[in-house]
């Protein structure tokens, strides 16, 4: 049997609609004459009697996307080589994922052009309702959970203030969430879409958020729901960091933290109180929830996001109270995990976890979510569908180092705003554009769409330049993942140096250049730079200046991202480039 | 205690145990003993000498900082609680370690006084605080570090 490409995905696209097992039947074997995997992943033997659906960090994309992962997501310390510290050929093998597979393309950046145009989109939220209701038939009962990072991303969240996301999370029927971005629209915003468009049906969890006079808990810590008969709680986590991270005049009367000794007494309670499951739902990011897991007892499980990491199998974390498992499901809505739990005798038995790729085109678009989805983006939809210019090769963002499209905003930061330097906030949200599209206003949203958006510019001398990049540097490689505060190194335009991520603070930059020439430490450089978390500034936002910087060059074309020399990185692996 | 008023309240707080605490006003009887050498000795060994007169100090697992930051939120008031189980405890003294001055608060306690305390400071810049107990007389210390940053690019 001879298949063309077509015809395959043809193939593919009909088993996916019909929503047939390719188990069977000639979709399976044309499957296998193509030499792929099974590609319904959709149908899953059930196990135990309560299930959990998780999504995080969706990032307000209601449209399927491409999203490519990272090529250098470096692990130091004891996180070296560890999930989520694992790209490319390293995830491949310590999962025993085949290269070229849908899986494959969901998980890793390899072959990602070729790839993405072999399979398609993934994510978006008509077919992350489709797959939902599927999940829910198959599992009765199974609440879904949002672990945040929902209503920021896009344009249209960012111009609706959230109302388009929250709507989209009744209409998929979340149970419950937590938040990060979601504060960055304020205090008062945050529980006006809490209280009046989410009206009870989400409930927003957080026992690490308190108010900064008297340390009252500003949101439900946690609630408990029957499943099946069984008492499940479910405790909120924020992302703890959120005032340093992000600006903290948005919600200045609330206080973040960890909090693990709150979290100790909160899962006792909730024990005492008959829970026979007991979860986080945390925006902590994956390290920092595995050293939790280990110093907690009490918790069945942390389903986890913030660090957008793909990590496919749950990790089992012993601790005194027994195991805890770690989970982190991606982002942008490319997965929904499942994870299924078999409670007898009043306590967690066994467990079967599955990692689900959301691919547009194996799952047909819910036509309730659909039509939703139209009526919020029609108001917008010229503006959002301005072709600014049309990209040569891949722009995408998400590294620990500059990606492509932060390279198209540095240049645009330098050019327009007429600067040596350019710093970009490494942000791990942003969406990727394919060779030979263009790139629309909304693709630049993607990677934008912020509210405290405002450039700056600055003289500021070599010293000061390396004690930022030295500071940021340490709040993604310290060895201690309690002192880490998320997010990936600034972006930089203009500016090369060495990073040694194995170093402490103050040791792991050096031989910083501009144009060849070394930064003088006493000397003044003009930086300009965005997203300042300080104080509220007036002035452009810097979608306008890249748009400007587009509309003039009409193609774009990235030779190399500008990535820092690394030292101490070889045979790292969450390091390929 | 709940119908107890501040007032009262405080009042009886400093009857059982006289508190100094840095740029707070304090009641005449305790100013007395106002350690101002110490509170500006401009380094961590200065201060603990000129405090404890170089009587030797102790590492003690036995002292602890319940939901101390690792990041600070907000450097200028960073909120710090001390708690004990080292028995029959008389001072309590809080130092940061890198800050201009670093000894930032005192606390001399009764016998009818919990040996757990609450209080927010200003700190300079990435550091450990230093808790330092007196305990059956004898001196003993915990620290941990809190990390200053600019912030942002998270996320």
């Amino acid at each position: 049997m001879n298949l063309s490409r077509r015809e395959f995905l043809q193939m593919l696209a009909i088993a996916g609609a019909a929503g047939l097992p390719l188990g069977s039947g000639p979709a399976d074997a044309a499957v296998r004459a193509a030499g792929r995997g099974p590609s319904d992943f959709y149908e899953l033997p059930r196990f135990g009697n309560v299930s959990l659906l998780h999504m995080t960090d969706c990032h307000a994309q209601l449209l399927p996307v491409y999203f490519r992962e990272p090529s250098i997501n470096i692990g130091v310390g004891s996180m070296r080589g560890h999930p989520p510290h694992l790209v490319g050929e390293y995830f491949l093998e310590y999962y025993g994922v085949r290269p070229g597979t849908r899986r494959a393309h969901a998980f890793t950046y390899l072959d990602f052009v070729e790839l993405a145009r072999r399979y398609g989109t993934l994510g978006g939220f008509a077919h992350i309702a489709t797959l939902v209701k599927r999940l829910r038939a198959q599992r009765p009962g199974a609440l879904l959970l949002d672990g945040g990072d929902t209503w920021q991303g896009s344009a249209t969240s960012l111009w609706t203030r959230g109302a388009d996301m929250a709507g989209a999370q009744l209409r998929l029927g979340v149970d419950v969430m937590t938040g990060h971005w979601e504060f960055t629209y304020g205090a008062e915003r945050v529980m006006e879409l809490i209280k009046k468009e989410l009206g009870g049906k989400v409930e927003f969890l957080a026992q690490n958020v308190v108010t900064k006079d008297w340390g009252d808990p500003v949101f439900k810590p946690y609630t408990i729901r029957e499943i099946n008969g069984v008492p499940t709680a479910v405790i909120g986590q924020a992302f703890p960091f959120t005032p340093i991270a992000n600006p903290a005049y948005m919600i200045p009367n609330w206080s973040f933290g960890i909090d693990q000794g709150r979290l100790q007494k909160t899962i006792d309670e909730v024990r005492a109180k008959k829970a026979q499951v007991v979860v986080l739902l945390s925006h902590n990011g994956m390290d920092v929830d595995l050293k939790l897991a280990s110093r907690v007892s009490g918790l069945d499980a942390i389903l986890g996001g913030h660090t957008h990491d793909m990590v496919p199998k749950a990790i089992e974390v012993k601790n005194a109270g027994g195991t805890t498992l770690v989970i982190n499901s991606g982002s942008n809505g490319k997965v929904i995990t499942v994870l299924d739990l078999d409670v007898r005798k009043g306590g967690v038995r066994d467990y079967r976890f599955h990692y689900l790729p959301v691919y547009s085109n194996l799952l047909p678009a819910d036509r309730e979510m659909q039509a939703y989805i139209d009526k919020v983006r029609a108001p917008y939809r010229s503006k959002l569908g301005e072709r600014l210019a049309v990209t040569e090769g891949l722009l995408y963002r998400r590294g620990n180092f500059n990606g492509t499209f932060d390279q198209v905003i540095c240049d645009a930061l330098r050019k327009v705003m007429d600067a040596q330097i350019a710093l970009s906030p490494g942000f791990r949200w942003g969406t990727s554009v394919l060779p030979g599209q263009p790139i629309t206003v909304e693709d630049v949203m993607a990677q934008t769409a912020i509210t405290y958006p405002v450039v700056t510019r600055n003289a500021f001398t070599g010293a000061r330049i390396k004690a930022i990049l030295e500071d940021i540097a340490d709040n993604l490689f310290n060895k201690d993942p309690y002192y880490q505060q998320g997010g990936d190194m600034v972006r930089v335009g203009g500016l090369h140096y060495t990073m040694d991520p194995t170093q402490d603070i103050g040791h792991r930059i050096s031989d910083m250049e501009l144009d060849g020439k070394p930064i003088d430490p006493k000397k003044k450089y003009t930086v300009a730079g965005w997203a300042n978390v300080s104080q509220p500034l007036k002035g452009r936002a810097v979608w306008d200046v890249v748009n400007e910087y587009l509309r003039e060059r009409k193609t774009v074309r990235v030779e190399r991202p500008n990535v820092p020399k690394l030292k101490n990185v070889r045979g790292n692996p969450g390091y390929a480039a | 205690m709940t119908n107890m008023k501040r007032r009262v309240f405080l009042k009886g707080a400093l009857t059982a145990g006289g508190a100094v605490l840095a740029g707070t006003l304090v009641p005449r009887a305790v100013l007395a003993a106002w350690p101002a050498k110490a509170f500006d000795a401009k380094s961590l060994d200065a201060a603990e000498k000129d405090i404890f007169g170089g009587t030797p100090i102790a590492e003690s697992g036995k002292i602890h900082f319940p939901e101390l930051p690792t990041l600070a939120q907000d450097a200028r008031s960073v909120p710090i609680n001390i708690a004990t189980t080292l028995p029959n405890v008389t001072q309590i003294t809080l130092f940061v370690a890198k800050n201009p001055r670093p000894m930032a608060a005192t606390y001399h306690l009764s016998d009818r006084v919990e040996p757990k305390l609450s209080m927010r400071v200003k700190m300079a810049k990435t550091t450990d605080v230093v808790a330092v107990v007196k305990s059956d007389g004898k001196l003993y210390s915990a620290k941990r570090k809190v990390k200053v940053t600019i912030g942002g690019c998270g996320g």
